[in-house]
């Protein structure tokens, strides 16, 4: 089945998806020690 | 609870049902019923993924959990991307090419009818009695601090959601789930924008987030690994992607929510935006409840958030001792706010060592704080009162109660009230599609026509809502019942996802090897259980999913090999 728009095939968006959480993760650490 | 708070709990449940009732007419053939016509976009799908992990308890708990522990919850979802991605590129375009109704279908066609009898079974068995808890648990917090009777407000949070689900089926626990969820984001949105309202006017908001790291509450990320702590970075990405591998791959309460939807793409974006969508929202509510501990650094809080248990231990010989101990908390709420004020005052100074200095000031009368509650909770245990419920649980239903306008208290408890119900509808409509599916249709009877199967599977989803009711009312004559609970579904998951993987991914295994495999395994995670129960082994129980998936995995193939090669040891003699 076609990809989400954008994207050329289903393997680019789950890697798209899960640097997005990586980000995330990055995000809460740099919280976590900007807080501390 | 004023006029205008019941107006608004009664008006916002009253619409979201007759949406869902409304949008769902026209229901013809058990297909329409059981998946709801397969037209579901993926917005919905994701909406509705989420409102059915997301209970009561996801909102009531939640924030308290960050008020006592602090934030480190949030690692606990590291694991939910990764699992989506998996699910997504290899369990949901099988499931699809395959047509089914239920997972358990799907391992019929490749181990046969024992192993689908079997997973789908221990499915009905730990989401059954699972079910009766996602009522149960915000009944008795509700019941416990409005006042109202235990029992009617089962009677009226699980009668509304059988009412829907038997009319509707899917397709309206689908439809109603999306309304719940915007309820639900609405409210919690609000009450955190009313709470930093409410901070004191020399506080800002960034004094407040940095109070809340100075004591210790922001500590989202942790890398420090060990066994027995489940809320660090590894466990969260390792432990919590097998957790949520079954949870979302083999539990039909989450299965059946994606197989409604209008195509493969549709279903695997839906459960894409879940994975994206949970970890963010975990830490908004999670930063709520830390928020809320700041609040109760400038405001006094109760030395006891449940005060039902208050009032009762004020009529007991040890009414003294608990007047002593409030005073003791009173002090020391005074002498810490003065310690918060000056830490506020030197952090505007950017001096590390004044700083540091007030941070353990504060620090050390924040534990004696904490000594003195512990020494509350055991006197009323002393007293023989029983809670049911752990104190942070109620931390945020009496923020709400005592400092929401009228109005938005009304809100507030209608956003506990779908939490409640979308994933009580999820279950509900899950427990009567497995007995329909699984055993009535494959084993009873087989041949009928599709209006009988429709009519059996409206009767399946009344006889498990009356069930979930009857179990959720007895639930308070059992001690310690929702933690047995849960230890029985995660006893089970571990391996039943070890069946999945093997049946997906390991094509030579056969249904004997992994049957038996799945037999052994049970065995070996309930004798670790029983070992960690009576600390010979000091393990996380999030654990025990990867270990029964792995055992599963690891057993199969062997007994696979051994069993090809005593085959080949027949043919030849």
């Amino acid at each position: 089945e076609q990809p989400p728009p954008i994207f050329r095939s289903w393997r680019q968006f789950y890697a798209f998806v899960l640097t997005v959480h990586v980000v995330v993760i990055i995000l809460f650490y740099w919280f976590t020690k900007m807080y501390e | 609870m004023n006029t205008l708070d019941w107006l608004v709990l009664g008006g916002t449940l009253a619409y979201i049902i007759g949406y869902g009732i409304w949008k769902t007419r026209g229901i013809r053939t058990t297909e329409d019923y059981l998946l709801g016509k397969r037209e579901l976009k993926w917005y919905t799908i994701g909406l509705s993924i989420v409102a059915t992990q997301a209970s009561a308890i996801t909102f009531l708990s939640t924030p308290g959990q960050a008020f006592e522990e602090g934030m480190g919850f949030a690692q606990f979802y590291f694991g939910m991307p990764i699992a989506m991605v998996i699910l997504a590129a290899v369990f949901i375009p099988v499931f699809y090419r395959l047509k089914v109704y239920t997972a358990y279908e799907f391992l019929e066609t490749r181990f046969g009818v024992a192993t689908r009898m079997l997973t789908a079974g221990l499915f009905l068995l730990s989401r059954g009695l699972a079910a009766a808890i996602t009522v149960y648990a915000p009944a008795i917090i509700l019941s416990s601090i409005m006042g109202w009777s235990l029992n009617v407000t089962i009677l009226i949070m699980g009668g509304l959601v059988i009412f829907y689900t038997l009319i509707g089926g899917t397709n309206a626990v689908s439809q109603t789930q999306k309304q719940q969820m915007i309820i639900i984001l609405t409210g919690m949105v609000i009450a955190f924008f009313i709470l930093l309202s409410l901070l004191p006017q020399n506080i800002s908001f960034n004094d407040a987030v940095r109070v809340a790291g100075k004591t210790g509450k922001l500590e989202v990320v942790n890398f420090e690994f060990s066994w027995d702590n489940k809320y660090n970075i590894w466990t969260g990405i390792f432990g919590s992607t097998f957790l949520f591998l079954s949870y979302f791959g083999t539990d039909q309460s989450q299965v059946q929510r994606y197989l409604s939807g209008k195509s493969l793409k549709e279903s695997r974006l839906g459960l894409l935006f879940n994975g994206l969508f949970k970890v963010p929202m975990q830490f908004c509510i999670l930063f709520l409840g830390a928020m809320i501990f700041v609040f109760y650094q400038f405001e006094k809080p109760p030395v006891f958030f449940n005060q039902a248990a208050v009032n009762q231990i004020q009529n007991t010989e040890y009414a003294t001792q608990f007047s002593e101990l409030q005073t003791a908390h009173d002090t020391n709420f005074n002498i810490k706010k003065l310690q918060l004020l000056n830490l506020v005052d030197v952090m505007k100074t950017g001096d590390d060592f004044q700083i540091n200095q007030a941070q353990t000031l504060l620090l050390n009368t924040q534990s004696e704080s904490q000594n003195i509650k512990t020494e509350v909770r055991q006197l009323i245990e002393k007293s023989g009162i029983n809670v049911k419920s752990k104190d942070s649980d109620y931390v945020f239903i009496s923020f709400v109660l005592k400092y929401l306008p009228h109005g938005l208290i009304g809100l507030l408890l209608a956003v506990i009230f779908s939490a409640a119900m979308s994933t009580t509808a999820s279950e509900l409509n899950a427990l009567a599609t497995a007995t329909t599916i699984d055993f009535y249709k494959r084993g009873i009877a087989q041949d009928r026509d599709d209006a009988h199967y429709l009519r059996t599977s409206k009767l399946f989803t009344f006889g498990w809502g009356i069930l979930i009711l009857i179990f959720a009312a007895s639930v308070s004559l059992f001690d310690n019942l929702i933690e047995a609970v849960n230890i029985v579904g995660s006893l089970f998951y571990g391996t039943i996802l070890g069946i999945f993987l093997v049946a997906f991914f390991f094509k030579r295994v056969g249904g004997n090897a992994v049957f038996v495999a799945a037999i052994i395994t049970e065995i070996i995670v309930i004798t670790i259980y029983v070992m960690d129960r009576y600390e010979v082994l000091n393990i996380a129980y999030l654990w025990l999913n990867m270990i029964g998936c792995v055992l599963v995995i690891g057993i199969a193939m062997l007994l696979e090999n051994m069993f090809r090669d005593s085959n080949a040891v027949i043919r030849n003699s």
